[in-house]
C-alpha cells in the first residue's frame, strides 16, 4: 500500500477538489490543514465528534467533586461560622457553594476536553508530529489518499488530482 | 411566497383575545378577593389592585417581548449579522405591537398617579414630610428625586418614545430598502443601531427600575436591570422562534433551511443560562449579605410564594438545559415548541412574581383574572403581529447580507 499526498495552496480549492474526487469514487483518508476547513467533514466522511459526551461526563465529575469536597470541608469535618450563616446542614448552605461548584465544573470540563482532544489527536506536548509535511502547519493543505482504498490505478489518480488544482504530489 | 393572514387565523387569534376578555370579566365579577381592601403595614393597597396588577403584568410582559426583539434587530445591524436576515420581517412584525404595549404600560402608571390604583407606593408618598413626623419614610425621602414626577415622567416618556420611534424607523427603512436597493440604507441602519444600543443600554435598566423595581419601593438591587433584561431577551427570542416555526409549518421561509432555526434554538438555550445566572447572582449576593433593606424583596416572595418562586427558577433553568443541550434537539421542531411554550409560560410567571407580591403582599392570586388577561393580551398581540406580517413581503429584498444569510449552512 502506498500513500499519496496531494498538496494544495488554497483551502477552497482543496474542498472543491475533494468533492469532485469523492463523486468519482475516490476515498480520501485524511486532510492536513493549518486551520479547520469549514465544510470538509461530511465530504471526506469524518464522523461526528463525541467530544461533547466526554465534556458532559467531565462536567458531572467536576460538579460532584466540588459538592462532595465542600460538604466535607464546610459541613462534615469543620463547620465554619462565616457571617453567622447556617453551617450544620448542606442544603442551608447550598447557595454559597454554587459559584465554586460552577467554577470547578467549568475547570474540569475545559481541561478534560483539552486533554482528551490532545490525546486523541496524539498531539500532547513532546509527541512526534504525524503530519506528512511540515508546511501543513504554515500555509499549505495536504490531502492523503491510500492506494489500497481506491479502484483506479495511480497514474489516473495523479492526473485526477492535478486536474483539481493540486500543486504538488508526493508518494510515501 | 408571502404570508396570508387567513380568516381562520384571524378568528383564532381574536377568539383567544375575546375568550381571555370574557374570562377576565368573569374573574373580576366572581374572583372573591379581587375587591378586597388590603391594609398591610399601615399602607392601603387599594381595592382593585389585583385587576390593575394583572393588566400591568401582561402589559409589561408583552411590551418586553416587542422591546427585546427591537433590541435584537438593532444588535443584528450593529454586529453585521447575516444569518438572521431571512427572519428580518418576522422581527419587524413583532415590532408593530410595541407602540400599543408601551402606551398601555404608560397609561397604567399614569392612572396610578391620579389615584386609580395603589400598585406604586411612591406615587402616594408625601415628599414634604420631615424626619420625626408621622408617616415619614427615610428610604422614600432618600429616593424623592428619582420619584419626583417632574423627573420620573420625562425620563419614562423619553425612553418609551425612543423605543417607539426606533421600532417605526426600522420598519419604514426596511420597506424603503426593498424599493431602493444599494447599501446606503443599510449603513444608515447600522449607524442608527449603534445609537439605539446606547439608548437601550441605559433605557432597559432605567425602564426596569421605573416599571418594576419601584413597585417594591423600598427595595433596590443593582443587578435588577440586567436580570429583567436577560428575561425579556429570552421572552422575545422564544416568541420570535414560535412565530418562525409556525411560518415554517405553513411551508413558508424556505430560504431558512440551513440551520437558521438551529441558531434560534441556540439563542433560547444560551439566554436561559444568562437568565439563570442573573437570577442566582442577584439572589445569592443578597442572601449572603443579609442586609434588612435588601432582603425585603425576597422575603415577600419566598415566604408567601415559595412554590411559584422556586418553580420559576428550576423550570426556566432545567427545562432548556436538559431538553435543548443536544444539537439535534435544537433543530427538532417538536422539542423547540415544547420547550418554548414551557419557558414562555414560566417567564410570564417570572414577570408576575416581580409585580404581584410587591403590590399585594400575600394576597395575590393566580386565577381567572390573571389567566384571562394573559389570553387577552396574547390574542391581541399575536393578531397585530400577524396582520403586520401579512401586510408586507415575508422576505426582504436588497439587504446586502441576504445572499450570505441564505447560504449559511451548519455542519
Amino acid at each position: 500500500m502506498s500513500k499519496i499526498y496531494a498538496m494544495y495552496d488554497d483551502d477552497s480549492t482543496l474542498l472543491h477538489g475533494a468533492e469532485s474526487l469523492v463523486a468519482k469514487g475516490v476515498q480520501i483518508k485524511d486532510v492536513f490543514s493549518p486551520f479547520p476547513i469549514h465544510g470538509i467533514d461530511p465530504v471526506i466522511g469524518v464522523r461526528k465528534t463525541r467530544l461533547a459526551i466526554c465534556a458532559f461526563i467531565y462536567g458531572l465529575t467536576g460538579m460532584s467533586l466540588a459538592l462532595i469536597g465542600m460538604y466535607y470541608f464546610m459541613i462534615a469535618d469543620w463547620p465554619m461560622n462565616i457571617g453567622g450563616k447556617p453551617n450544620y446542614y448542606f442544603y442551608q448552605n447550598i447557595p454559597a457553594f454554587i459559584p465554586i461548584t460552577f467554577e470547578v465544573t467549568v475547570l474540569c470540563t475545559a481541561h478534560g476536553m483539552a486533554i482528551t482532544y490532545l490525546l486523541r489527536n496524539k498531539t500532547l506536548p513532546g509527541m512526534i508530529a504525524k503530519n506528512p509535511d511540515p508546511r501543513t502547519t504554515d500555509d499549505k493543505f495536504v490531502m492523503q489518499i491510500n492506494s489500497s482504498d481506491i479502484d483506479m490505478d495511480e497514474e489516473t489518480l495523479i492526473s485526477e488530482l492535478k486536474a483539481t488544482g493540486a500543486i504538488e504530489i508526493n508518494k510515501a | 411566497m408571502d404570508y396570508v393572514f387567513s380568516d381562520k387565523t384571524k378568528k383564532i387569534t381574536l377568539g383567544v383575545g375575546i375568550a381571555g376578555l370574557l374570562i377576565f370579566i368573569l374573574g373580576v365579577l366572581f374572583d372573591s378577593n379581587a375587591y378586597d381592601t388590603l391594609v398591610n403595614e399601615g399602607h392601603n393597597y387599594g381595592s382593585s389592585n389585583r385587576i390593575w396588577v394583572a393588566l400591568l403584568t401582561n402589559g409589561i410582559f408583552f411590551f418586553f417581548i416587542a422591546l427585546a426583539v427591537l433590541f435584537f434587530l438593532a444588535l443584528q445591524y450593529a454586529a453585521e449579522v447575516s444569518w438572521s436576515v431571512v427572519f428580518k420581517r418576522v422581527y419587524e412584525s413583532i415590532l408593530s405591537a410595541l407602540p400599543l404595549m408601551a402606551s398601555i404600560v404608560v397609561l397604567i402608571i399614569v392612572i396610578g398617579q391620579f389615584g386609580g390604583h395603589h400598585i406604586y407606593h411612591w406615587q402616594h408618598y408625601d415628599t414634604s414630610l420631615q424626619p420625626g413626623q408621622e408617616g415619614y419614610d427615610h428610604l422614600l425621602d432618600h429616593k424623592a428625586f428619582f420619584f419626583n414626577p417632574a423627573f420620573y415622567y420625562p425620563v419614562l416618556l423619553f425612553f418609551m418614545g425612543a423605543f417607539v420611534w426606533f421600532s417605526r424607523y426600522y420598519r419604514k427603512q426596511s420597506l424603503l430598502e426593498d424599493q431602493e436597493g444599494g447599501t446606503k440604507i443599510h449603513f444608515k441602519n447600522f449607524a442608527k443601531s449603534a445609537l439605539f444600543l446606547v439608548i437601550f443600554g441605559y433605557g432597559s435598566s432605567v425602564i426596569s427600575w421605573q416599571l418594576i423595581m419601584s413597585i417594591d419601593t423600598h427595595w433596590f438591587s443593582t443587578l435588577f436591570g440586567w436580570y429583567v433584561f436577560s428575561g425579556m431577551w429570552l421572552e422575545g427570542m422564544v416568541y420570535a422562534l414560535m412565530l418562525i416555526l409556525y411560518l415554517k409549518g405553513k411551508g413558508l421561509l424556505q430560504q431558512a433551511s440551513g440551520g437558521h432555526v438551529h441558531d434560534m434554538g441556540k439563542w433560547v438555550f444560551a439566554l436561559s443560562f444568562l437568565w439563570t445566572y442573573m437570577f442566582f447572582s442577584q439572589f445569592m449576593l443578597i442572601w449572603y449579605a443579609d442586609i434588612p433593606e435588601e432582603i425585603t424583596y425576597f422575603q415577600a416572595r419566598i415566604n408567601d410564594y415559595p412554590v411559584i418562586y422556586w418553580m420559576i427558577f428550576f423550570t426556566n433553568f432545567a427545562v432548556p438545559m436538559l431538553f435543548l443541550m443536544d444539537a439535534d434537539a435544537k433543530k427538532n421542531k417538536n422539542v423547540l415548541i415544547l420547550v418554548g411554550c414551557i419557558v414562555f409560560v414560566f417567564h410570564w410567571l417570572d414577570v408576575f412574581i416581580m409585580t404581584s407580591p410587591g403590590s399585594m403582599k400575600a394576597e395575590a392570586g393566580l386565577g381567572l383574572i390573571e389567566i384571562g388577561s394573559f389570553l387577552l393580551f396574547l390574542g391581541v398581540f399575536t393578531f397585530i403581529v400577524l396582520r403586520s406580517l401579512a401586510s408586507r413581503p415575508l422576505m426582504v429584498k436588497n439587504h446586502p447580507y441576504l445572499e450570505e444569510g441564505k447560504a449559511i449552512h451548519h455542519h
